[in-house]
């Protein structure tokens, strides 16, 4: 569908992203520099928590940008530069999800340990607390639970959310960055939350983790 | 599947038909997704229902809590890279189009040069299969042709038929052959 004039225009006033995008168009390789600086953490914080890899994450990133350049001559600004850059995301992390997948070069999802009934959640609780009765976590440790909490998550509550919090995005960006009514983001976002804030429940109370009871 | 922390009880007057939409109004409204007028119903539910309230703080914490996710940094090795990466993808794309515009040029050539000649090769044995034509009567004709004198005796087909039956010119298409 072709966007209008006067989208296009109220796209470049607003967002100044935009109006780099249009000098990458025009082949303005300092440009395309700057949104590169601008986006790439951002990027690959997202892609990271997809993937759970640093360097797969980077590689992912990468892969993005050149998508980026190669689509400049085609460019119209029909939304929010970031909600097209992660649309673009959005894409290449799922043929990369599908593609690792296939190889198995990465656990997508960590395994279970089918000799325990403990989440890796809990595990992790475990680990951190060793046998004291509780204990303050740390901040890595605190990081390190939410990772693993996040990761509990479908790989689309995940982006939604992750589109949502740290993007700041609305229903309405997120669904076009993710090819969804915004109905269905609001579902899966619904469900995201809940389930995040029941894998985060043990330790939400007091931000201590749990007495141990080994021998339980 | 989801995971509902709990059911939230509703009062009568309360239209939700599932959890699902309990939950759903909850998250909208904490992100700020909802219209004016069921932001006030939500809140007049968090001011009567304590459950409810209590869920809504526990969604809140949770989603406070991603803040402890690190954020990337990012060298600037990694934008260097990045742009040369793409800058070396570009120049490789560019040195394979003159071989692309070469390989479309031939198929061009390829097409107008066979293109007449297929036609010229059609036309060719139309005309000749017409000009060809009246050469083919002629030659089916020809031992009528040959021999119209002695037709011309005779006053009827029938006639000569009967006479060849009887093996009258048995000996004379011995001689032909």
């Amino acid at each position: 569908m072709a966007l209008s004039d006067t989208t296009a225009q109220n796209y470049e006033l607003r967002d100044p992203d935009v109006r780099l995008m249009l000098q990458v168009r025009n082949d303005n390789a300092a440009a395309f520099e700057e949104l590169v600086q601008r986006y790439q953490g951002r990027l690959i914080s997202v892609l990271e928590q997809l993937v759970h890899q640093r360097d797969v994450a980077e590689d992912l990133a990468q892969e993005v940008f050149l998508r980026v350049f190669r689509a400049r001559k085609t460019y119209e600004p029909g939304a929010k530069f970031s909600t097209w850059l992660f649309t673009i995301a959005n894409n290449v992390a799922s043929n990369a999800r599908r593609s690792l997948a296939r190889r198995r070069e990465v656990h997508l999802i960590p395994p279970q340990n089918a000799d325990s009934q403990a989440t890796p959640l809990e595990q992790l609780a475990l680990e951190a607390s060793g046998l004291m009765p509780t204990r303050q976590v740390d901040n890595r440790e605190r990081a390190e639970m939410v990772r693993q909490a996040v990761s509990t998550l479908s790989e689309r509550q995940k982006m939604a959310l992750l589109l949502s919090k740290f993007e700041g995005m609305s229903y309405a960006e997120i669904g076009q960055a993710m090819g969804a009514s915004t109905q269905a983001v609001k579902s899966l976002l619904s469900r995201a939350r809940c389930n995040l804030r029941a894998a985060l429940e043990p330790y939400m109370k007091d931000g201590v983790v749990p007495e141990c009871h080994p021998d339980e | 599947m989801v995971w509902y922390p709990s059911v939230i009880p509703m009062s009568e007057s309360e239209s939700y038909s599932t959890n699902d939409d309990v939950y759903e109004q909850l998250v909208a409204y904490l992100d700020g997704e909802l219209d004016a007028e069921t932001s006030q119903q939500v809140e007049r539910r968090l001011a009567e229902n304590v459950e409810y309230r209590r869920e809504l703080q526990q969604l809140q914490r949770a989603w406070d809590m991603l803040d402890e996710l690190p954020r990337a940094e990012v060298s600037e090795s990694f934008t260097q890279t990045t742009v040369e990466m793409i800058a070396l993808s570009v120049a490789e794309e560019l040195a394979t189009v003159p071989r692309r515009n070469r390989l479309r040029a031939w198929s061009v050539w390829c097409a107008a040069g066979i293109g007449p000649l297929l036609a010229a090769l059609v036309g060719y044995l139309a005309v000749s299969s017409y000009l060809d034509r009246p050469n083919a009567a002629l030659q089916r004709d020809l031992p009528v042709i040959e021999n119209m004198d002695l037709y011309e005796v005779a006053d009827s087909i029938d006639f000569l038929r009967q006479l060849e039956a009887t093996g009258l010119f048995a000996e004379e298409s011995d001689d032909a052959r």
